[in-house]
Order: C-alpha cells, then sequence, then structure tokens
C-alpha cells in the first residue's frame, strides 16, 4: 500500500530533521557528553517535527554503533525502533489514555530495568489531553525516574501542561519551518519522488501550509497524484480553492466606492469559479492588514513578503482608505470569519460583512465613530468646510489667500449640490423603504426632538415630489411641531438627501378630531347627560 | 456504478491520484450538507475494494455491496450527536483488528466535525498510522472545527458548490418543471441535496410559512409573540432550515435595499415579500436581525436550552 509521503520522509537522523538546528545540536551535545536528561518536553505546532525528533532520540540513545551522535538505522536496535517492535520504546498516545489509571500503569512499568536496550524510553505523545489527575500522578516519577528510563512529552499546546510539569522537564521549542527551508527540503522530495515541480509552486504550497511541513508535503501529495508528470502552480492554485488577487482588489475598490452592486456581482464571481467562501474571507482580512501595513509603513517592502508589483498596488489602494476604515474591516472580516462557525451561509456572510461595511453610517460601533470624527477633525484642520447657517455669508478677510479661496469655493460647490437634487416624484413604497432609514440618520445626528415627533407618524400617500404624513389624533401635537418651518425644513432636507431627490413634507391627522372629543366628553359625564348642538 | 453529480474536478484528481497507487491511507472530503460527500466516500470505498479491472467497475460483488451499503468491511459511523472518546476508542480497537474478507478495509466516518476536541486528539495517532491496508474518511460539514493536528495527517478533498445551472440540469434531468428548476436551483446555493430537499413538499410549506412568520416578525408586535414562538418550537427539528431560510431572505432585503435589482436575490418567487420587508427595516436593524439569528443558532448548537434561545432571540427582536 502507498504511503504518504509525510511518513515516506518522516526524518530517520538528526541531520534530516528541517529548520531545528538549534534543538538538533543540542540534542546531539548532550549524547556526545553522555549529560542526557531524564524528561525533554517538545512544544511546537504541527508538523514541525516533535515526533520525529522523539523517535530519532530514542534510536540514538539506543543505537549500538552511533556516529557522531547520529542513529545508524542498521543496526538491530534502530532497526526494531524504526519497526516499532522493540519492546523498551514506548509510543503512548497520551489522548486516548489520559485516565490517571493509564498513568499507573505506566508508573508501574518504569521500575522494571529495559529487557534489551540501554534506555526505556516513553515518548508520550499529545501530552496536554492528560487530565489533571493523571499529570499529578506523573509528576513523582517524573522528577526521579530510575537511571535507565527517558520521559519525552510532545504537544501542540504546552500551555495546557501544568507549571508543576513544565519546570521538571528540559524544554524545546520548535519553531515553524522557514519559507526556505521548506522550500529546499520539499525540493529534495520532489527529486526523490522523480516528479517536476518548479519553485513557484513549491513556495506557495511552503506559504499555504504556513510553517508545517506534514501539512506541505501532504499537500504535495496531493499535487504530484493530480498532476501529469508536471506539477503546475495554476491546478495547485485551483486544487488550494486560493483566490487570485486579482478579485481581492477588485472586491476593496467596490468597498471603497461603496458600490454594492459591484461588490455582489464579484462575490459571484469568486463563487463560480469555485472558490473556498471561507479561504476567502480569510483573504480578505489579510489583504486589509497587508494594507495597514503598507499605509503605516515607510518601506513596505522590508515588512511585507509580497511580489514589487502587488505592494505598489497595495500602497496606492491603502492610499484611498484611513487606517480606521481599515480597521473596521478586519474587525469585520474577523467577525465574519468566526461565524463561518456558527452558520454554513458562508456566502451570505460575505455578502453582508460587504454591505455592512459599505454602510457605515449605518453602523456605530465604535471604530466607524472614529473613523467619522477623524474625517471630520481633519477637514477642519485643513480648514476645508463650510458652517451653514442663514446669515448672508460673510467674506473672509484676505489675509490668508489659501483658505479663503477654499471657503468661497465651497458654498457655490454646495449650493449646486443642493439645487442639483431632481425633483421628481416620490412613490409610496421608496418613502416606506427610507423612513427608517431617516429616523435613524436623525437619531443619529442628534435630532432627537424631530427624531420623536415623526417616529408615530406614517406616510399616507406621496403627490408629485410631496410626501403626506399622517399622525393619528392622539400625536396632533406632533403634527403642529412639525408644521413649524425650521423643522419642517430638517425634515425635508434629510428625506432629500436619503431619497437624492428634492421632496415636500405635508403633515395630517388622520380621523376626525372632534369625534374623539366628544367620545372622550361622553365617557367622562355619561352618554345621555350630553347633547350635541351644531 | 455509484455516480457522484458535478464533482467531476474532485473524481478526476482521486481517479488520478489512485491510478498512481498513491492514495494515502486518510481522507477527509468536505463541503457542505448535501453536496454529495457519502456519495463521494462510497465511490472511494468502492474503488478500493473493486476486484474488477477498470476500478471501480460497479459490477463486481464488492461494488454491489458497497453500493447497497452492506460490505462487511466497511465500517461506517454516522453519529448522532457527537462522537466523544469513548467511541473514538472502540472505533479505535474496530480499525485494528483485521478485515473479514479481503485484506482492505475502509472506515467511513460521517460527521467527523461532531467528535469532540478530546475525540480528535484521542484519534490522531491511529489517524497518523493505522494498520496496513486500512482506510480512513472522515467527512465533515465544517472543516474548521477539525483541529489542524488532523488535517494536516490527511489529504483532503474539497467538494465545491457547483454552478446553480448545473444544478438546474440536474433538475430538469429528473423532471422537475421549468419554474421550480429556476427556483430552486437559485436557492440550492449550489448544492444538489439543496435543491433535492427542496422539492420535498413538507420543506415547501415550511418556507412558506418560515417567511410569513418572519414578516409577521418584522412588524412585530407583542400579541404575536406565543404564536411565533410555537411556530419555532413546533419546528425544532428542522430548526437549521428555519434559520437558513431567515438568513437567505434578510440577505435578499438587504441586497434589494441596497442594489434595487430583483435579479439579484435568490428568493425570486418572494419579491414581493422582499420588496415590502425592505420597506420596513432600516439597514441597522437588518445587521441586527442578522447578528441575533446567528447568535441564536449558535446558542443552539452549543446545546443551549432551545426554548430559552429563542425566546431570548424574540425578545431581542423585539428591542431592535
Amino acid at each position: 500500500m502507498y504511503k504518504a509521503l509525510y511518513r515516506e520522509f518522516r526524518p530517520q537522523n538528526f541531520s534530516q530533521v528541517v529548520g531545528q538546528e538549534h534543538i538538533v545540536r543540542t540534542l546531539k551535545n548532550q549524547i556526545l557528553q553522555n549529560k542526557i536528561p531524564h524528561a525533554y518536553l517538545f512544544c511546537g505546532t504541527r508538523g514541525t517535527g516533535k515526533t520525529s525528533t522523539a523517535k530519532i532520540l530514542s534510536k540514538a540513545v539506543n543505537c549500538l554503533n552511533l556516529v557522531d551522535a547520529e542513529p545508524c538505522n542498521e543496526c538491530e536496535m534502530c532497526r526494531e525502533i524504526n519497526a516499532g517492535t522493540l519492546i523498551d520504546v514506548f509510543e503512548i498516545d497520551a489522548a486516548s489514555n489520559n485516565r490517571v489509571e493509564n498513568v499507573r500503569e505506566l508508573i508501574e512499568d518504569v521500575k522494571y530495568p529495559p529487557h534489551r536496550a540501554r534506555y526505556k524510553v516513553y515518548i508520550i505523545d499529545e501530552v496536554h489531553m492528560l487530565s489533571q489527575s493523571a499529570f499529578n500522578a506523573l509528576l513523582k516519577t517524573l522528577e526521579e525516574p530510575p537511571k535507565h528510563v527517558i520521559f519525552i512529552l510532545a504537544t501542540t499546546d504546552p500551555q495546557k501542561v501544568p507549571p508543576t510539569i513544565l519546570s521538571r522537564c528540559q524544554r524545546f521549542d520548535f519553531k515553524r519551518i522557514t519559507t526556505k527551508d521548506m522550500v529546499s527540503r520539499l525540493r529534495n522530495v520532489v527529486r526523490q519522488v522523480g516528479a517536476l515541480c518548479d519553485d513557484d509552486t513549491l513556495e506557495l504550497i511552503s506559504r499555504v501550509s504556513d510553517g508545517a511541513m506534514r501539512d506541505a508535503l501532504s499537500i504535495l501529495d496531493q499535487a504530484i497524484a493530480m498532476s501529469d508528470g508536471k506539477v503546475e502552480y495554476q491546478r495547485v492554485s485551483e486544487m488550494l480553492g486560493l483566490t487570485s488577487n486579482e478579485h481581492i482588489f477588485n472586491l476593496v475598490d467596490f468597498m471603497i466606492d461603496r458600490n454594492i452592486e459591484g461588490a455582489i456581482r464579484t462575490i459571484d464571481e469568486v463563487i463560480l469559479s469555485g472558490k473556498d467562501v471561507v479561504q476567502f474571507i480569510k483573504d480578505m482580512t489579510r489583504h486589509f492588514r497587508n494594507l495597514l501595513l503598507a499605509k503605516v509603513s515607510k518601506n513596505p517592502e522590508e515588512i511585507l513578503d509580497l511580489s514589487k508589483d502587488t505592494i505598489n498596488r497595495l500602497v496606492e489602494q491603502s492610499r484611498k482608505l484611513r487606517s480606521e476604515e481599515i480597521m473596521r474591516a478586519v474587525n469585520l472580516f474577523v467577525e465574519a470569519e468566526n461565524s463561518t462557525k456558527i452558520t454554513n451561509q458562508w456566502r451570505i456572510l460575505l455578502e453582508m460583512t460587504v454591505i455592512r461595511y459599505c454602510k457605515r453610517e449605518y453602523d456605530i460601533s465604535v471604530e466607524t465613530i472614529m473613523s467619522r470624527l477623524n474625517t471630520l477633525e481633519e477637514r477642519i484642520r485643513e480648514g476645508n468646510f463650510i458652517v451653514q447657517s442663514t446669515e448672508p455669508k460673510i467674506q473672509t478677510p484676505k489675509q490668508k489667500p489659501n483658505v479663503a479661496k477654499k471657503v468661497e469655493e465651497q458654498p457655490i460647490k454646495k449650493e449646486m449640490a443642493l439645487s442639483e437634487l431632481p425633483v421628481l416624484d416620490v412613490s409610496i413604497n421608496e418613502v416606506r423603504a427610507s423612513w427608517h432609514d431617516v429616523l435613524n440618520l436623525l437619531k443619529a445626528n442628534k435630532k432627537m426632538i424631530i427624531y420623536a415627533y415623526l417616529e408615530p407618524g406614517d406616510v399616507v400617500e406621496t403627490k408629485g415630489n410631496k410626501i403626506v404624513v399622517g399622525f393619528d389624533k392622539k400625536y396632533s401635537f406632533s403634527k403642529d411641531n412639525l408644521e413649524k418651518a425650521e423643522n419642517k425644513k430638517v425634515v425635508e432636507e434629510y428625506f432629500s438627501k436619503v431619497l437624492k431627490k428634492d421632496v415636500k413634507f405635508e403633515f395630517r391627522i388622520l380621523g376626525d378630531p372632534m369625534e374623539d372629543e366628544i367620545d372622550r366628553v361622553k365617557s367622562v359625564l355619561g352618554e345621555d347627560l350630553v347633547e350635541i348642538v351644531e | 456504478m455509484i455516480n457522484v453529480m458535478g464533482q467531476d474536478a474532485q473524481v478526476e484528481l482521486f481517479l488520478k491520484t489512485a491510478d498512481k497507487g498513491m492514495l494515502a491511507h486518510s481522507f477527509i472530503i468536505t463541503g457542505p450538507d448535501g453536496v454529495g460527500k457519502s456519495i463521494f466516500a462510497r465511490f472511494m470505498a468502492s474503488y478500493i475494494l473493486c476486484l474488477g479491472e477498470n476500478k471501480p467497475c460497479g459490477v463486481c460483488l464488492n461494488c454491489v455491496r458497497v453500493k447497497n451499503n452492506n460490505h462487511p468491511d466497511v465500517i461506517v459511523i454516522s453519529p448522532k450527536n457527537s462522537i466523544g472518546v469513548d467511541d473514538i476508542r472502540n472505533l479505535t480497537e474496530k480499525i485494528n483488528t483485521k478485515p473479514y474478507e479481503g485484506d482492505k478495509k475502509v472506515v467511513i466516518i460521517k460527521g467527523a466535525d461532531l467528535i469532540t476536541v478530546q475525540g480528535q486528539n484521542a484519534f490522531l495517532k491511529t489517524l497518523e498510522e493505522p494498520p496496513l491496508n486500512t482506510t480512513i474518511i472522515m467527512l465533515a460539514e465544517n472543516i474548521n472545527l477539525i483541529l489542524d493536528t488532523i488535517k494536516s495527517r490527511c489529504q483532503i478533498y474539497k467538494l465545491n458548490r457547483i454552478l446553480t445551472s448545473k444544478v438546474k440540469e440536474y433538475l430538469l434531468s429528473i423532471n422537475v418543471d421549468e419554474q421550480k428548476a429556476e427556483l430552486y436551483s437559485n436557492l440550492s446555493d449550489g448544492i444538489i441535496g439543496n435543491a433535492l430537499k427542496m422539492l420535498d413538499s413538507k420543506y415547501q410549506i415550511l418556507r412558506d410559512e418560515t417567511i410569513n412568520i418572519f414578516s409577521r416578525m418584522a412588524q412585530f408586535n407583542s400579541l404575536d409573540f406565543i404564536k411565533i414562538e410555537d411556530f419555532f418550537t413546533e419546528n425544532k427539528g428542522n430548526i437549521d432550515s428555519v434559520f437558513d431560510i431567515i438568513i437567505t431572505l434578510l440577505r435578499d432585503i438587504s441586497v434589494f435595499k441596497n442594489t434595487l435589482r430583483e435579479d439579484y436575490c435568490l428568493n425570486i418567487d418572494k419579491i414581493d415579500v422582499i420588496r415590502n420587508l425592505s420597506g420596513v427595516f432600516s439597514h441597522e436593524r437588518l445587521n441586527k436581525f442578522l447578528e441575533l439569528f446567528l447568535s441564536a443558532k449558535g446558542n443552539i448548537d452549543k446545546n443551549a436550552n432551545f426554548q430559552m434561545a429563542i425566546t431570548v432571540l424574540l425578545l431581542d427582536l423585539q428591542e431592535v
């Protein structure tokens, strides 16, 4: 049967262990000087070589003809350990033997001397899964085991191991394998397997596998299997469901322009091309992180591990965004990524995230408000703003020609903008659709009074560009107040802004107020006593 | 012969790997519910066990038995709620016994994302070096719930959503009428299983009811509260579908409100409802609704008291 590459190419001696020179050197020296401690703890993320190193170490301490601290892999001991048949080397899966009883058995076993080998080696893999009491039961033995015993604990989660265990072990932290080391190892494997593969592809594989050799070899395995002799970049990237940068840049451009239609279309394209949506969400997060780095750093080439071309595009795009906006995008996408664990409607999550980003005026998170505040501050600092007032504009003295010029230009522009709004017919549906948005906008802009007056009202009908809002008779004071010129103006202004049409308002009381009064009098005095005189 | 619909690329990848004799010992097949994971797994099993020349032949004894789900050396684990450490230990024992008939054994674990974290850890060692000639195939809807340490030990096959036009093609091929095929392929999200589920008249009733109830929820008044709560309780068994329907609808409302384009909507038969609701909802309220539904779904998934989760959801929705 076929053996997966990561099993086939498991390092068999220290020199084959990739990217962990600091550990290998220490271990070798310990063996050479015969100062072998009785307990090791190997930590590090998956696929960095913990189990492999543990196995090599178990061979090295027992090997019959050790050469420069390297196991020979040929002697009786080495062969038996490789085959997993030597009874003095125990590979224990702590995750499935995590109970205190299992540890007691182990302790019982420890006191007997080795049968044939020099040392009894206990490799306890996934040690973080031992139960609390199992850890405690192990403490005494781990501190002072018989002299023929070596414990090698291996784990991906050292923070789950109690400190009392940690302090009794020599700890070795396995580093993630760098892209360079990984590429050269992959190159080696590719040569031995007899496949063809260019450096770009190997680099892609090592980047995706995030420093874990086993992941890289698994991907390579699949890539070689899929290829017809030559592993091609395009097909590997397809196999991994990676999105092209093009889509990401496009989508972000649309998000900057707040063009929801375009954004939805881009997402559609991404999905049609069969990309993994979760991966895409992760890519978006990373893209915004890159944008932020490109924005804040003076020479992004040093931090970003990307091609010159891409960095230039990043810098360009980041100019169109503020830092707070980028951070907000990162937050939104991270949130979406977390939600992928709750629902499988990933596409919808992505779409809603993008829409939320685009509709920032309806977002009340701190980042958004900060971002909007900063925009304001900046404009105030530049003097590039106008205060709208009913008074005729006072000409700024010509002392500061720059600023004055701007201020002069601005009102004209603004007036243009207002009068630009077309006088168009509005439909009742349209007004209803934006009703809540306007209310929220009023609330957001601290027009609470108008908000309160307008809230109980309902759109009754529209005539041309006139909107008729009806109030229940008990809210007649709302109507009265809204009819005041200054309030009415605000309402019209807000609706015009949201609807992007110039609209007028009319307020009306629904039902007859007189009828109501009569009913009230009747209810107080009783029906018989009231006579209506016209 | 087992036919895996629409996943040509993955089938090709598998066959190429297999023909070169490079099949690994453990696989993860991932993809959304209904995309054809089980079928793909049985396809793999049938290939591995096939006695014929042109694998999988579909006619030999083993292929037929795999197809009919009664091959003694294909162990299928399908969990109800979750798979714990003890289940994994039992499974490990089963894996370590010799096959009954031939020399090969296939273990299919459905719902591998339901294995608890402890269970996954307990499985690591077996998964890395299972006995000779044993193949472990794990099926997972949500691969994010599977530990990295497990993932890195397996070859992963991602079954993607397929083009909606393909779904439509398939639906038409099983004699669904044009209009329905269009709607359901749209709603299927590129998953044939979804589309098939929707063809069930019960689902159609559920969908109509849910959309109805949701429109009422949008214009809440407290009188309806009990009725709406009852609706959710009645459909406890289908709560995932109910939530999915609502989330899809929320998406449509949001997209329609922002683009005013009907052709971007998925629920094409409910355009009127969407149009109507887009008037009732503000952007903020839409987002809040989505958030609340997601968090309720998360709570239910985490085994919160169902009744409480729904009550809290409804109360929160009123506040928005």
